[in-house]
């Protein structure tokens, strides 16, 4: 029957001496002086499926030589069994090569983002306060700002779509970010107006 | 709802999301973040300390606040106001580095421990710390009342292999 194991100690970050807590809470290392607070839980066992023993004429398990081979680790091309075989965007892989030298390219799989529009637009308003990269970055507004707006746009779809996403951009964002934009091209197209309007006035005079 | 922990930390921002089942935690890049799940499942235990984060309040200090002490030396009525406003900067933000500490959360999943540090507010870091030991405690109760109460099979002995048949051949 599934059981959980209750854990009564824990590694102390000082020493790495083995603990053991009385009750969860504050705790003192005796030995490090080192002081936290800890609390113990009680996982799951974890339920290992047997592999199955190799009759005499089965392909047999490249580690494991007395276990019959399920699959064919598709790093290595060697027999694996079971105990071996790790399923990992549809290809099953032996867990020799993942420890080995499967590590670093299939070490990406692992790797989730979330696109964060909203932040790219707070960089392009960011800008705007840096001195020198201002002066190089005003001149482009009519491209940042409907890009930026773009953005502004795909981040409400995503907000709407993913859970996450809604939980992380928070409210000051959504209304602050249009407001900030619209100053910013207001004020650009204020700027361009007035040194058109002097430029030909000048010419005038 | 927003994030639960937030660590704004000058090089390596981190918002921490929790779950019923599970704690995000996002690594704030330019134009993505990374995101990392810690399921409560295997969660063997939880531990958390403070320190003092000394490096930053060294090099506030030395970057500065040794200047500014040097500029109100100087006997004018600009220089002053400003190194007393550079001062109360610096003053205002050790004393929040005092008082935040550098808070470490190490949980330990499978015996693989997962660290999380960063600065944060001791009183939204005690509510976060909270829901995080009743949600890893609930999400545990549910999987063992959740699980089978059938008694697993045995495994396999050699005795119980199927025996071959004779091989009969001329």
């Amino acid at each position: 029957m599934t059981q959980a194991i209750a854990i009564t100690q824990f590694p102390c970050p000082g020493c790495r001496t083995a603990l053991e807590l009385p009750t969860d809470g504050p705790t003192t290392c005796p030995l490090c002086r080192w002081h936290g607070q800890a609390y113990l839980f009680s996982p799951l066992a974890i339920k290992g499926d047997a592999a199955e023993l190799a009759l005499p004429d089965d392909a047999t398990c490249i580690h494991h030589p007395r276990k019959k081979a399920i699959a064919i680790c598709a790093g290595t091309g060697d027999y694996i069994c079971s105990l071996c075989a790790i399923d990992l965007n549809g290809q099953t892989y032996s867990a020799e090569y993942l420890n080995t030298g499967g590590k670093e390219t299939i070490g990406k799989a692992f790797d989730r983002y979330l696109p964060r529009p909203d932040s790219q637009i707070m960089l392009y308003i960011f800008c705007l306060f840096i001195p020198y990269i201002n002066f190089i970055f005003i001149p482009f507004a009519f491209i940042w700002i409907p890009h930026a707006f773009y953005l502004y746009f795909k981040a409400l779809r995503l907000q709407r779509e993913n859970d996450l996403f809604r939980r992380v951009m928070g409210r000051g964002r959504i209304i602050g970010i249009p407001i900030l934009l619209s100053l910013a091209a207001v004020g650009w197209i204020v700027g361009v107006v007035a040194i058109i309007y002097y430029a030909v006035l000048d010419k005038r005079i | 709802m927003s994030v639960d922990l937030k660590n704004n930390s000058m090089f390596k921002r981190s918002s921490l999301v929790l779950n019923d089942d599970c704690l995000i935690t996002l690594e704030h890049e330019r134009t993505q973040d990374r995101v990392r799940k810690i399921m409560f499942n295997r969660v063997e235990s939880v531990i958390i300390w403070r320190a003092i984060p000394w490096l930053p309040i060294v090099l506030l200090t030395v970057l500065l606040g040794l200047p500014s002490i040097g500029v109100f030396l100087i006997n004018e009525t600009a220089s002053t106001i400003i190194a007393s406003i550079l001062l109360a900067f610096v003053l205002a933000v050790i004393i929040a580095y005092l008082y935040c500490g550098r808070t470490t959360i190490r949980i330990i999943r499978g015996s693989q421990p997962q660290d999380i540090s960063g600065i944060f507010r001791p009183g939204r870091l005690r509510r976060f710390r909270d829901r995080l030991i009743a949600n890893i405690h609930q999400t545990q109760q549910n999987l063992l009342q959740n699980s089978p109460a059938v008694p697993d099979q045995p495994p396999l002995l050699p005795s119980d292999m199927p025996t071959l048949p004779p091989i009969s051949g001329p």
